[in-house]
């Protein structure tokens, strides 16, 4: 019985990877990737999301169908081949995405809610955020991630390499 | 204007000049009196920033976007595609972006229409909803289309209103927000001025007393020469200081005695008034924030603001006055003294109001490092029994540590800056008494002035000072109650979402009920429940099944209009719940759920919670059929025995027992069960089937059970799958159907099955 039920957990538990051998990736005309995996006979629709975004951006891809079914996990981009692995980043940058966050020229705060005027790789931005504190996700003990009222998202790359002027407007509140 | 609102509307007035562009390139390919409905968005697929407008019209889509970002004359990029040429549309929400895809018969006819960060989020959603309706009426020429997002924005910094909001907090001005809370202290007004006036006659004591010390220095104390009546002249100038400070005395009771009244009596409106509004708010206004929020509105900001108005405004008021009152005097006895303190005394609290600023900022951040150990603390101390599990005392040793450590290296930092500070500080509030020792010092010297002069001018000078000194940190506390003010506002301000409609009605419910194509969504860009039909006749069990997340709850929840339906209608005896009032609805619902909540009192108390009007007999009796009587008597303080938060801790399936009483009590027309019998072991469970059995007879009961077992005898089971109706059925129906329920069931029994062989049964 224990090891039936062992079975039955460790199925469960399985990780079934995506490998550059079990695996093909390609996009359709119009820009959506299509994968052929495991024993499937076409290509169909996947989605990739990342398991640990923040810190490992490029490993355990998770791969689903168009329902939200997992298919599988990427270990690595790394270890597919230079046309897939760029079809596979390309279409994470695709998902994920944050404005950088170069120099912030600007913070007015008014009634515990705040404006900032950044400058990012696209121009100037001026971001709202309701409640400062809240809106800023420390990563590790140099990144962060700003989302504004609107839940976009900016980063931080690193708080040290800021300049002095930028770090002093924001300081109070990491 | 600010400089971020400069830039602000610099950069929507270059935008819209961009976008209004496009459209007319656009407008070169269609008329404009063919677009059924237009959007703007602001990426392309590669997340670059492309500004672009989708047009829809009856039978095309038309996207034209900026080939370049930023070029003020770059080409306009044209695409059209078919509707018919899609069998869906999707807004795919991604993480910080949102992109409009119509979805193909086959994978390389799907296409990616537009995309937009979030901040345009709501216009590709709703734009999904209206095209997808489009596809559906494809056949009706007299289908209209409907599209109509939120796009209220504030008439004066243009941000867009959030769900809501009805009142722009970035634009709201101190003054109109005093204002507000003004008329909110309307009625303490008159009283509130008789204590201001109190004011005005201290700070006029303030200038008397002085002068009667300096009367005395001058003619009895320091007098060289014999005087007449010297005793008598000493007692009468001693005695009228006396009264003085005596009637200052009685004035600063009765002063404070009024405030208190009125500070009280401001600060239980305000709370009640603010309670009272989150109650009348929806589940989703409410969950939007979390409990400890809430209450900080109740209770700290709104004594934020009462305080204010009962400390901060009169101490303002008071300072002032002493400000002009001493001020006048000083020009009266020496104008160029007075000039002499009062010239520089702005300034001077300019420089202190800016060291203080610097102070603060520092002592701020050493403030949210504190907090962030107490929230190690916190943690730590709440899971204590995980810590110990798993051994990891050691790791919180050391993350405590961390965070002290950088409490500690923060404040020695702030203890230094503070210990430099402070002596300057020091010396440039006390810089009048120097002036008036060195003006006055001289005039002695010279026999122009007395000692007396200097006693009352140093006294004066000391008052002045501190009031200057006072103002200067004013402004810290309007910024700290314009904030509890705002917050407060935004919650009195926000639309209540689910409310009643002006001619809401009251109805003795029979106990029908129809879903009629019925949609919804937590999030609005996906829906839980999509075009659900079905209807339910009175005293029916209908038994809704499915795997986790699949809208079992949220269903239910629609049943009791705990959130409006985005599209479709529910019927309950053929009225729209939106026309029934919402207390004449959920007065005639019961509600057994996974998780019961006790309030802190008694059994009877939460027992009584249902129908406040029952007997002792009737609460006996209805915990005797839901099988709590038993355990409640063994209980050494019966039914007033105290539970909740400080009370005796009942265990899951008592909790659960008390919940079927409170069903039973309120005697409902329809009742709901979700996952009513979750918590109880198996055995407990066949011992209240009977109590359950009876109390669904002649009810029109929904019934949610993750043991499929339990909804057997139900009239009826709706197996949802994917937002939709899978099946529907009896248990013997659906199980030859041999579909997704049979599997739940199978999958069920074998789980049983295998913890039976275990347990060696």
């Amino acid at each position: 019985m224990e090891t039936k039920e062992l079975t039955a957990i460790q199925q469960i538990a399985e990780i079934n990877y995506i490998t550059p051998e079990n695996s093909s990736f390609k996009l359709t005309k119009n820009g959506f990737v299509v994968a052929k995996i495991g024993n499937a006979e076409d290509f169909s629709r996947v989605f990739l999301s990342r398991a640990f975004p923040h810190d490992l951006p490029d490993e355990f891809i998770s791969v689903s169908d168009s329902e939200q079914n997992e298919l599988g996990i990427i270990r690595s981009v790394g270890d597919f081949d230079d046309e897939s692995a760029k079809i596979i980043k390309a279409e994470l940058e695709r998902k994920y995405f944050s404005a950088k966050i170069l120099k912030i020229v600007n913070v007015e705060e008014k009634f515990g809610n705040s404006t900032w005027t950044v400058e990012t790789p696209q121009g100037m931005r001026v971001m709202s955020l309701k409640d400062t504190f809240k809106s800023i996700i420390r990563i590790g003990e140099d990144r962060a991630v700003v989302i504004d009222e609107d839940a976009n998202r900016y980063e931080i790359e690193s708080l040290s390499k800021l300049d002095k002027a930028s770090f002093r407007r924001i300081e109070l509140y990491l | 204007m600010s400089k971020t609102d400069n830039l602000r509307n610099n950069i929507r007035e270059s935008r819209n000049k961009r976008r209004a562009r496009l459209f007319d390139a656009l407008k070169e390919r269609i008329g404009e009196n063919e677009i059924l409905f237009k959007f703007n968005y602001n990426l392309d697929s590669e997340n670059r920033t492309r500004l672009g407008v989708l047009a829809v019209t009856k039978e095309y889509i038309f996207s034209c976007h900026e080939a370049e970002d930023n070029e003020e004359k770059s080409p306009a990029v044209l695409t059209a595609y078919k509707i018919k040429d899609y069998k869906s549309f999707v807004a795919r929400r991604n993480v910080g972006s949102v992109s409009l895809e119509g979805i193909g018969e086959d994978e390389n006819d799907s296409v990616e229409l537009c995309r937009s960060d979030m901040s345009l989020a709501n216009l590709i959603i709703d734009a999904s909803r209206s095209l997808n309706s489009m596809l559906d009426n494809l056949d009706d020429p007299d289908f209209k289309v409907t599209f109509s997002p939120d796009t209220r924005v504030c008439p004066k910094c243009h941000r867009p209103f959030k769900k809501g909001m009805t009142v722009c907090y970035y634009c709201a001005d101190t003054g109109s927000m005093f204002k507000r809370l003004l008329k909110m202290v309307k009625k303490e007004i008159p009283m509130l001025l008789v204590a201001f006036s109190f004011f005005g006659l201290l700070s006029f004591v303030k200038v008397i007393n002085p002068v009667l010390q300096k009367k005395m220095v001058d003619e009895y104390i320091t007098i060289t020469e014999p005087k007449d009546n010297l005793l008598l002249g000493l007692v009468v100038i001693s005695f009228s200081i006396f009264l003085l400070q005596a009637f200052y005395k009685v004035i600063e009771i009765v002063r404070t005695n009024m405030l208190t009244r009125v500070s009280t009596s401001f600060m239980k409106k305000l709370r009640s008034e603010v309670f009272e509004k989150i109650q009348l708010m929806s589940v989703s206004s409410i969950s939007k924030r979390t409990a400890g929020e809430l209450i900080h509105r109740v209770t700290s900001d709104t004594s934020g603001i009462a305080n204010f108005f009962v400390t901060y405004l009169p101490q303002f008021v008071e300072n002032a006055l002493i400000i002009v009152i001493l001020g006048v005097a000083m020009f009266f006895y020496d104008w160029k003294l007075a000039l002499l303190i009062m010239v520089p005394a702005p300034i001077i609290m300019m420089v202190v109001r800016k060291v203080w600023r610097f102070t603060h900022r520092l002592y701020h951040r050493q403030w949210y490092m504190e907090s962030d150990s107490n929230t190690v603390l916190h943690d730590v101390f709440q899971g204590i029994r995980v810590v110990k599990v798993f051994g990891m005392e050691k790791k919180e040793i050391k993350r405590y540590d961390k965070a002290i450590k950088k409490v500690a290296e923060i404040s020695e930092k702030n203890e230094i800056t503070w210990a430099l500070i402070v002596p300057y500080m020091n010396y440039l509030i006390g810089i009048g008494n120097y002036i008036v020792l060195a003006y006055v010092g001289n005039k002695i010297l010279g026999n122009t002035m007395t000692l007396g002069d200097m006693s009352m001018f140093t006294f004066f000078t000391g008052q002045i000072y501190y009031a200057f000194d006072w103002l200067s940190r004013l402004p810290r506390h309007i910024i700290s109650v314009l904030t509890s003010t705002r917050k407060v506002f935004e919650i009195m301000d926000e639309e209540i979402d689910v409310k009643d409609s002006e001619e809401a009605m009251e109805h003795d419910i029979e106990g029908n009920v129809e879903f009629k194509d019925v949609s919804f969504g937590y999030d609005e860009a996906e829906d839980v429940l999509k075009k659900i039909s079905f209807s339910v006749k009175k005293g029916e069990m209908i038994g809704i099944v499915g795997r986790s997340g699949v809208g079992k709850s949220t269903l239910i929840n629609l049943v009791m209009r705990l959130y409006d339906v985005r599209d479709g209608q529910i019927l309950v005896d053929g009225i729209d719940v939106k026309s029934l009032s919402q207390h004449s609805l959920r007065s005639q619902i019961g509600v057994v759920l996974q998780e019961t909540f006790l309030f802190s009192g008694t059994i009877y108390d939460n027992l009584s919670y249902a129908d406040p009007e029952a007997t002792r007999e009737e609460i006996i009796k209805a915990a005797k059929m839901a099988g709590a009587h038993k355990f409640i008597m063994k209980l050494p303080d019966g039914y007033n025995t105290k539970v909740g938060e400080r009370g005796h801790t009942l265990s899951g399936g008592e909790r659960q027992r008390i919940a079927i009483a409170r069903a039973i009590l309120r005697d409902p027309k329809i009742l709901i069960l979700d996952e009513a019998t979750s918590a109880l072991d198996t055995e407990t469970e066949r011992l209240i089937q009977d109590s359950i059995a009876s109390l669904i007879k002649d009810r029109t009961t929904f019934a949610i059970a993750h043991r499929l077992s339990t909804l057997r005898n139900a009239t009826r089971l709706i197996v949802l799958d994917k937002g939709k109706i899978a099946e529907t059925g009896t248990h013997e129906e659906l199980m030859k159907k041999e579909g997704i329920y049979h599997s739940l069931v199978l999958a069920q029994r074998k789980m049983s099955s295998m913890s039976s062989s275990e347990n060696g049964e």
